[in-house]
């Protein structure tokens, strides 16, 4: 029984985890711009996601290591360092937008000012990391992340054409205003959002932190394989929120407030207050798991002590990465700059950093000195051999891509 | 010296250029300590063009995934082991000593 429980719970925080400010913003901005022709994009980086987590967390059971202490042993100092860089630049990016976004969600629930609200949510962030218990932590972060299963709700309350729904995101209907590259430039988008590096590293540190064997592989493979997918259905119906409100009005997101307002027209006043109370515990959530990821990196790589399984004063570094992490977080988002747009470029360059740490992953997924017999079987690593192209062409395309529509302008 | 140091240095035979150090062999059999017995560096392993290691597909028991596993075979083609006795000097580029003998980096 007690099983049954920790894989259901195990499942609905992995749902409530996937999403986070990237999935919010990149999924309502394409549905409003493409409608739901995208929605294979989502589709390629949940089962990329999945492999990716479910290879990393297996490796963390079976080897007691987490990602960035393979990296240092596979990759060697050198290429691990540009590796360390490049990986902790896009968390601390994605921690960024998350902290903003809370702020922003905190605005529409209060009406006061995000700026104002930056150094509460990033004081919080640091306060739980601190204080409270990494199971407590996940579960109630993820839990009332559900709450954005709202946005299914109102998708079915707004009554949209469902044929129409499906055409768009079967048969590729034009859109009149994009051009070609703005449409792969957002899927590449769609595939950063999904596919974050943070949510694997913060993976596979928790199976660390939470104490996994072999005996919770079953347990590690159902979050992942049934979690994510049911968190991707989660991020299409976002999409089709926005596909069903915005599209045909020929409103442009730029805001949190127009990402939720299909929920207000959907399911009322109720609707916004669940909305808003799962847009909250989502970046919250992943502000958390952004925060810690940033220090795992770190502390990993250099083979300082590390977890929150240890007192912060056995993992003083560890604590003290985090803190200036969230210091520089609150910083950037201080000067002003737009939340959303930090949002919009950390998912991008989530999707040009994910081959640093895909690779050495697939490769001791496959060796038996860290994982004995439970190396990747055929199938696995036929799929997995393949989504390598695909990580490989979506990094190498996204930088130019930016340049040439100017960011999806 | 370090061993970071020696990694990716050019290495010259006798004969002109070999390649470049890719990586190190120990082997831990030196003298016993509390855990393991202290390691021994056993040679250099240089490949003709390759700077950078293998990833681990320089064990003959890791084969897969197949493109990966391929890649670096061909990546490490032409390389060989050099033992620590047959360097004859390290600066700026790695000598080896006449007559060496090259060992398979094969494991």
């Amino acid at each position: 029984m007690k099983r049954y429980f920790a894989v259901a719970l195990g499942i609905l925080t992995a749902i409530g985890g996937f999403v986070d400010i990237g999935d919010l913003v990149t999924n309502a901005v394409v549905g409003s711009r493409f409608g739901m022709s995208l929605a294979w994009a989502v589709v390629v980086g949940v089962v990329g996601i999945c492999l990716f987590a479910q290879m990393s967390g297996r490796v963390a059971a079976i080897s007691g290591r987490a990602t960035f202490e393979i990296i240092r042993e596979r990759l060697g100092p050198r290429a691990g360092t540009a590796n360390l860089v490049a990986s902790l630049l896009i968390t601390i990016m994605t921690l960024t937008a998350e902290v903003g976004g809370v702020a922003l969600a905190l605005q529409l629930a209060s009406g006061v000012q995000p700026l104002l609200w930056i150094p509460v949510a990033a004081f919080a962030v640091w306060l739980v990391i601190w204080r409270v218990k990494f199971s407590i932590m996940e579960n109630v972060a993820g839990v009332l992340g559900l709450s954005l299963v709202v946005f299914g709700v109102a998708l079915f309350l707004l009554g949209p054409d469902w044929g129409e729904l499906k055409d768009q995101a079967l048969q590729q209907t034009s859109h009149p205003r994009e051009t070609p590259l703005t449409y792969w430039y957002y899927a590449i988008a769609l595939f950063g959002a999904a596919m974050t590096p943070y949510e694997v590293f913060f993976f596979s540190s928790g199976g660390v932190e939470e104490r996994w064997t072999e005996k919770d592989l079953v347990t590690s493979r159902a979050n992942v394989l049934v979690g994510f997918p049911l968190g991707g259905l989660l991020s299409l119906a976002i999409a089709g929120c926005a596909a069903t409100v915005l599209l045909p009005r020929g409103i442009d997101v730029d805001a949190l407030s127009q990402t939720v307002l299909p929920v207000a027209m959907g399911a009322g006043q109720l609707g916004l207050a669940i909305v808003i109370l799962g847009v909250v515990a989502a970046t919250f959530g992943a502000a958390l798991e952004t925060g810690l990821s940033a220090g795992y990196a770190l502390a990993q790589f250099n083979g300082w002590s590390w977890g929150k399984f240890r007192r912060p004063a056995q993992a003083a570094r560890f604590h003290l990465t985090i803190i200036i992490c969230l210091v520089v977080a609150v910083l950037v988002l201080l000067t002003g700059i737009d939340p959303i747009l930090v949002t919009e470029y950390s998912v991008v360059f989530s999707a040009v950093a994910l081959p640093l740490t895909y690779l050495p992953i697939l490769v001791v997924a496959n060796d038996p000195q860290y994982v004995g017999e439970h190396v990747n079987g055929r199938l696995l690593n036929a799929v997995s051999s393949v989504y390598l192209v695909v990580i490989l062409v979506a990094a190498v395309a996204a930088i130019p891509l930016m340049i040439l529509t100017k960011a999806g302008a | 010296m370090f061993l970071s140091d020696v990694l990716r240095r050019p290495v010259v035979g006798p004969d002109g250029p070999l390649g470049f150090v890719a990586d190190c062999r120990v082997a831990v059999d030196g003298t016993p300590g509390q855990l393991l017995a202290n390691a021994q560096l056993v040679g250099l392993v240089v490949a003709p063009r390759n700077r950078q290691g293998f990833l681990g597909y320089e064990r003959t028991s890791v084969s897969s995934p197949a493109p990966l596993a391929q890649w670096y075979e061909r990546r490490q083609r032409g390389s060989f082991l050099v033992l620590w006795e047959d360097i004859e000097s390290i600066d700026d580029v790695v000598r080896v000593r006449p007559g060496y003998t090259r060992w398979s980096s094969a494991l």
